[in-house]
């Protein structure tokens, strides 16, 4: 079985909440998210060979959008 | 290394990377500026020490120095438009609320501006709530 | 020269530079000057090198005074004003829904390749709204708050069944006598089945016609197939011809009375924008618009033969809008209407309340769309996304639905929200915020996400193009005659003629 595939997040620049739906799109990826410290940790368990390169991109990219969207709708204007 | 418009950059295989002060820049600014470049480039923020947050910006594709420099340098450009951008809100954000009220609550009483804004700043309002009147009230 | 649809602003700034006294303001580099907006839909082009002159609050001079009586000054503003201004702005948030789209069957003889309206062949009259519901489809329109009711007739092609549209207008016609609203009819067909009888109906009862012409005979057969018949393009022509002389024959104005038309660009109209704009001029239509394809529906399937990219449609658009100018400075009018819509915004005070251009956007506020069966969706695009088996956008049935169960619809709230450009990164700080809208379906039918406006969604580069090219025009133009044109498009003329109610001895 193919190691998962890693990422680490600063729970101080990305919302663990918004990990957490970033991570219900990637479904399909076999998502499991770890609340370390500093950091959480999401690793995905079923990713295909090809895409083990592109994965922790795109979804970071998609992490980050979240967050800064969950950000935006709940700040003062 | 290079210095791209005041930060130092580190330019790899298809990426740049540069550390941000946040007593500089705060976060919701970087934040700001990194949701304008999701589309062209990967981008992720990591904190390597307290008030520091370091930017990596991955090109999707192939990307040449020059184009990644290009890159850096249009995201700390955009730091600066940002930063003004806050500053801009910041410093209109009592009158604007003033002005929305008055354009959607009907304030008529005529009174000097700055006994309303103080009135303002005693409510509890939530900015920029528009009513939605079309609900008939009988329902 | 290519229009610039960049989000970042080229502009290096010093934040520290701002001045107490400079208002609230946002900015961008359209036309190489530096863009300035606010709330009041007030603009304003400053050089370049004087930017951070503004910024200092360090103009002066007639200058100083435009822009304080712009708002972009706290000292001289004048909050009554602005208020108002915002007030007029968002006028539409009080008005409920005036736009009921009544979709009278699915069934369609035209299999266009660009559809993206659920349809059915001919023989599928299960598919047909009955007379029964089309009432039901009246009553509910008329419990709705919105004192203008347009009842724009779709489908498939919603003449196939004309029984069901003869009624809604006759019933709504009958009802209003005792209702007092301001009422609109229009059909969008695509007059293939089209006959003397049905005509003398629709021009009897005011009801406005609007038709598909995607350009010359060979580009508008190509992109429409009718299925097992002719030229398309000569039967709709032909009707064009006999609507707008009958209307003439009443003597009604031809320049407010006559068949409307849409085109939809496919990758073949791209390098025939000229083409396609002398077609509508001949016919003396005096105003096209330039759609680009959105791959929904049936342009999913042939998006590799007919779709292109947001910049070549902008490409496009650019050298089409040209041509029109050109035009207009010749002595002939004709207007493009995305860009009047624009212009509307940017040029007066008002706001043209078209449902998928504002914020919030439309969808389930200002306009229902009701299903052959009844059904109730937020808009016709909502129809689409039920009819690939997801009922999100399904907001009820005419029996059984009350209009405030649509009006707290979570779906409607959703959208609502989804669509306010202050609580949406991007939208919040861009120069066009107080000109352009949202419309979350497009959201929800390219990422699966009503709430997230990517930076460069398909729409978002749409209207920011469109938006930066018209504002490009207003920057370059020194002696004022493409403004003049542009304010001549927003004038709107209402139709003095139009029949609220039938008269004595007609059918």
């Amino acid at each position: 079985m193919a190691e998962p595939v890693r990422l680490r997040f600063s729970r101080s620049l990305y919302a663990p909440a918004s990990i957490a739906r970033a991570a219900e799109r990637f479904a399909a990826f076999g998502p499991s998210i770890v609340d370390a410290e500093a950091d959480v940790l999401v690793l995905f368990s079923e990713v295909p060979e090809r895409l083990r390169d592109r994965l922790p991109d795109e979804f970071s990219n998609h992490a980050l959008f979240q967050t800064i969207v969950d950000a935006r709708e709940q700040a003062p204007q | 290394m290079s210095d791209v418009n005041g930060l130092t950059t580190d330019l790899g295989e298809r990426r740049a990377r540069f550390e941000v002060d946040e007593s500089i820049y705060a976060l919701d600014t970087i934040q700001g500026a990194a949701y304008l470049f999701l589309d062209r480039c990967y981008v992720f923020l990591d904190r390597p020490a307290d008030r520091r947050v370091a930017v990596l910006l991955k090109a999707k594709g192939d990307a040449d120095e020059a184009t990644l420099e290009a890159l850096a340098g249009e995201f700390a450009n955009e730091l600066l438009n940002q930063a003004l951008r806050k500053a801009v809100g910041a410093s209109n954000a009592k009158i604007r609320e003033f002005i929305l009220a008055k354009a959607f609550f009907s304030v008529d009483a005529p009174s000097s501006i700055d006994k309303l804004l103080a009135e303002l700043d005693a409510e509890e309002m939530e900015p920029l709530e528009i009513p939605v009147p079309w609900e008939k009230s009988d329902g | 020269m290519t229009i610039s649809t960049r989000l970042t602003t080229p502009l290096r700034v010093d934040p520290t530079a701002l001045a107490p006294e400079v208002g609230f303001f946002r900015y961008g580099v359209v036309g190489g000057k530096v863009l300035l907006t606010n709330e009041g839909g007030e603009f304003h082009f400053l050089e370049q090198d004087r930017f951070d002159t503004f910024l200092r609050g360090k103009i002066d001079g007639e200058e100083r005074v435009e822009l304080e009586r712009k708002g972009f000054f706290k000292t001289g503003l004048d909050i009554d004003r602005m208020a108002g201004r915002i007030r007029r702005k968002k006028s539409f948030l009080g008005g409920g829904p005036h736009l009921h789209i009544v979709v009278t069957t699915l069934r369609c003889n035209h299999a266009c390749k660009y559809c993206h309206a659920s349809r059915t062949d001919m023989d599928r009259v299960d598919t047909d709204m009955s007379l029964a519901t089309a009432r039901e489809v009246v009553e509910f329109a008329f419990g709705t708050p919105s004192r203008v009711l347009n009842f724009e007739f779709q489908g498939g092609e919603p003449t196939a069944n004309f029984a069901a549209l003869k009624f809604v207008v006759e019933h709504a016609l009958e009802k209003n006598r005792y209702e007092d609203r301001e009422l609109l009819f229009s059909l969008v067909t695509n007059l293939t089945l089209m006959d003397d009888e049905k005509m003398n109906f629709l021009v009897d009862k005011g009801v406005m016609v609007c038709t598909s012409l995607d350009g010359p005979e060979d580009l508008h057969n190509k992109n429409r197939g009718w299925i097992g018949k002719g030229s398309s393009y000569q039967t709709v022509s032909g009707w064009m011809e006999k609507f707008n002389q009958a209307w003439i024959a009443k003597g009604l104005d031809p320049n407010l009375f006559h068949v409307d038309a849409l085109m939809t660009c496919t990758r073949d109209s791209l390098s025939r924008g000229r083409e396609i704009v002398d077609e509508y001029v001949k016919r003396g239509i005096k105003s096209i618009h330039l759609r680009p394809l959105n791959p929904f529906g049936f342009a999913v399937n042939t998006w590799k033969q007919i779709g292109y990219t947001m910049e070549e449609f902008l490409a496009f658009y650019q050298d089409t809008l040209d041509y029109i100018l050109e035009l207009n400075q010749q002595g002939i009018f004709i207007q493009e209407r995305q860009a009047a819509m624009f212009l509307t915004k940017m040029l007066t005070p008002d706001d043209p309340n078209y449902t998928d251009c504002r914020s919030p956007a439309g969808s389930g506020s200002a306009q229902l769309a009701y299903n052959f069966d009844g059904s109730i969706y937020t808009c016709d695009e909502g129809r689409m996304v039920a009819h690939m088996g997801n009922d999100f956008f399904k907001l009820g049935h005419v029996t059984g639905t009350a209009w405030n169960d649509i009006a707290k619809h979570p779906t409607v709230r959703a959208i609502a929200v989804a669509s306010i450009q202050e609580a949406l990164p991007a939208c919040v700080d861009c120069v066009y915020k107080p000109t352009c809208g949202i419309q979350p379906l497009h959201n929800y039918m390219f990422d699966g996400d009503l709430f997230g406006q990517r930076p460069r969604s398909r729409k978002c580069q749409e209207f920011f193009g469109e938006q930066a090219d018209l504002y490009r025009r207003l920057a370059e133009d020194t002696d004022g005659r493409v403004e003049k044109i542009f304010r001549r498009w927003t004038i709107q003329r209402s139709r003095p003629g139009t029949i609220p109610y039938p008269t004595e001895g007609s059918a």
